[in-house]
């Protein structure tokens, strides 16, 4: 086992009454990760957050930080610097309190709290709102406070529950780039929880993707995204998420479409995980809509389509294209404007089509 | 119209400060009256004030201009007085103290039939006491507590319990279990966060309680009178005794040892006042 990883979970599990909320997690995070939790409200992210911080007790597995045993160890002794979804400053203390709070506990000398709240202001560019209680502050003020306080110790492990959740959204991509700043400068492990996609794409050094109470998916964004191990974590990541078509074998180079019986040819590589996965077996063929692309003309590597709607997002459109009671949406540039209700074809692009089991949601490799 | 508004508004006021102070009012001039000025048919404004009516509260009259009898009574204002001081303080700081505990508890942990044992704790208060009177005292007289400091701590401690329970819980309820949670992540032990965070956001909270429990006790007489018969005397029953002299009700006896002993309750109220406003320090989590 590696003994420099800095979080380490052991078949780490935590009921509620009967819910299982987290089902046996095994996760290794490396000193100075930026780990994000990602996943639908109810997976079991902010409860796996909660057992590493010590606010919840795990029934079962272990907890490892910094290579020391935490199972029993009480919150304050693990040493984690926690920032909550709402804040939960302390209403009855000037922000200035509110940051030295940790300090206070450790009986750190008057200079020395001065200091160093001084030091995690400036990193915060929060210097002019100590004196202010939390009722005089707006929510990203509030926001920067409570990473304040949660920096201030240095702790070594610092968690963040959707701490941007409740921002406006102005200020949350501020916050966002805000955090991963403040992450690049002081190095800290920081596990961070959300249910936002673009959020984790754009902040992970790796992605941890939940459903369920059960670990999904690790890995980097890029990793996540570009190979995803099951439908969920292919349709969670991504806006819109993967389209999924399904399919069965054909003949010896294509495949038939559930879209009223359509036939669409495929490469060798594709057409091999197929026929492995068995003859007859219900698979879906699952293709991100970016990697589409659109043709007025019959192509055999493609499958034709009746355009539905067209949204237009500004950088790219949306297109909706149908076929009997299914849709899928392939994203296309700003002046592909097709008519609704015209026809169109559309192609796969071959080295990004991925193959799942219909029955397990499995990718087939 | 605006004006118009205001005016009303204003006379409105004014009369409701009349209906709650006159009588504050007449018991303080009551108390600056000879026996035959207060029982002068035409009472008028201006008059002779005297002090001796003061005088007999401090035990310090001379003549019997007041009618006051039982002078060198066993039982004084002033010893009474203290007595009530002494036994409102120490038996609401209890309730007080008691109630937080299991208000916070009641309020933080799982625990089986939580509601029933409520309700069960309201329940002390569903009867009006007298019907509790008749065997607490002689239960008291049995087990040696009546007329002792430690039965009536018990009894009147009992009495605010239920109500100081269920208010602190009501105030518990509404800290969020998160503002603990961050105290503990911040290095403080549930303890110290419970002194540290907690109790400082339910200072609204102690402040009614420990106002109305004062007050509950401050002014019961019932049990003072019959469980305090020599040694333990509180001032309700002591106004009482002492303001019926062979003569009738002295009233302007009674209407000084009355104001004297509405004072402790004012200045109390008048320090916490500003506690008392609910609001001040709420409403901060966001979500």
């Amino acid at each position: 086992m590696n003994t420099m990883s800095m979080i380490r979970l052991v078949n780490m599990t935590k009921r509620f009454g009967k819910t299982v909320a987290v089902h046996k997690a095994n996760l290794e995070i490396e000193k100075g990760e930026f780990v994000v939790f990602l996943g639908p409200s109810g997976c079991g992210k902010t409860t796996t957050l909660r057992c590493i911080a010590g606010l919840e007790d795990p029934d079962g597995g272990e907890v490892y930080i910094d290579g020391e045993m935490v199972n029993d160890l009480p919150t304050l002794d693990r040493d984690v610097g926690f920032v909550f979804q709402h804040y939960a400053l302390f209403p009855h203390m000037t922000a200035y309190q509110n940051i030295s709070f940790p300090l206070r506990a450790m009986k750190y000398s008057k200079k020395e709290i001065t200091d160093e709240v001084t030091k995690v202001a400036r990193l915060l560019k929060i210097e002019d709102i100590l004196n202010l209680t939390p009722s005089h502050l707006s929510g990203g003020d509030l926001q920067s406070v409570s990473l304040a306080r949660a920096l201030v110790i240095k702790p070594k492990v610092f968690l963040l529950d959707e701490p941007l959740s409740t921002l406006d959204a102005e200020f949350r991509e501020e916050a966002r780039t805000m955090i991963k700043r403040i992450h690049i400068e002081i190095g800290a492990t920081t596990i961070y929880v959300t249910h936002d996609q673009m959020e984790a794409m754009a902040i992970a050094d790796r992605i941890v993707t939940m459903n369920f109470g059960e670990i999904q998916q690790t890995g980097s964004p890029e990793s996540v995204y570009r190979n995803p191990v099951n439908m969920f974590v292919a349709n969670f990541l991504g806006s819109p998420g993967m389209n999924f078509i399904d399919c069965t074998i054909a003949g010896n180079d294509s495949l038939e479409l559930g879209l009223d019986g359509k036939i669409l040819k495929v490469g060798s590589e594709i057409m091999k995980k197929a026929q492995e996965a068995g003859k007859g077996r219900q698979l879906v063929l699952g293709t991100r809509p970016e990697d589409f692309s659109l043709s007025s003309t019959k192509n055999d590597f493609g499958f034709e389509m009746e355009v539905s709607i067209v949204e237009e997002i500004g950088p790219e459109n949306i297109i909706n294209l149908r076929s009997g009671d299914n849709t899928i949406k392939v994203l296309a540039g700003p002046d592909v404007l097709p008519k609704s209700g015209s026809r169109m074809w559309v192609m796969p692009d071959q080295d990004r089509l991925r193959l799942f089991d219909k029955e397990t949601k499995k990718e087939i490799l | 119209m605006k004006i118009f508004g205001k005016v009303v508004i204003f006379v409105i006021i004014a009369l409701v400060f009349c209906v709650y102070v006159f009588p504050i009012f007449w018991m303080g001039v009551t108390s600056l009256k000879t026996k035959v000025q207060i029982f002068d048919p035409k009472p008028k404004l201006a008059f002779k004030p005297t002090l001796e009516n003061f005088r007999v509260f401090f035990g310090t009259a001379q003549s019997g201009e007041v009618g006051a009898g039982r002078a060198g009574a066993a039982t004084s204002f002033v010893g009474a007085m203290l007595r009530s001081i002494l036994m409102t303080t120490s038996s609401t700081l209890l309730a007080l103290i008691l109630g937080t505990m299991a208000g916070y508890v009641l309020s933080r942990y799982q625990m089986k039939a939580k509601d029933d044992l409520m309700f069960f704790i309201l329940s002390t208060r569903m009867l009006p006491p007298i019907v509790a009177l008749i065997p607490i005292s002689l239960l008291y007289t049995n087990i040696g507590l009546k007329d002792t400091f430690f039965g009536f701590l018990l009894l009147y401690t009992n009495f605010n319990l239920a109500f100081s329970v269920w208010i602190m819980k009501g105030f518990f309820d509404d800290v969020p279990f998160s503002f603990e949670e961050a105290a503990m992540c911040d290095g403080y032990s549930r303890l110290r966060a419970f002194f540290k965070v907690v109790l400082p956001m339910v200072t609204t909270g102690l402040s009614a309680t420990a106002v109305f429990c004062g007050i509950m006790i401050w002014n019961e007489f019932l049990f003072a009178i019959v469980i305090g018969t020599r040694k333990w005397v509180f001032m309700p029953p002591t106004i009482f005794t002492m303001s019926y002299g062979t003569e009738g009700v002295i009233w302007g006896v009674l209407a000084s040892s009355s104001l004297i002993y509405i004072i402790p309750v004012v200045v109390f109220t008048y320090i916490v006042r500003k506690h008392l406003l609910r609001g001040v320090t709420f409403g901060v989590i966001r979500g």
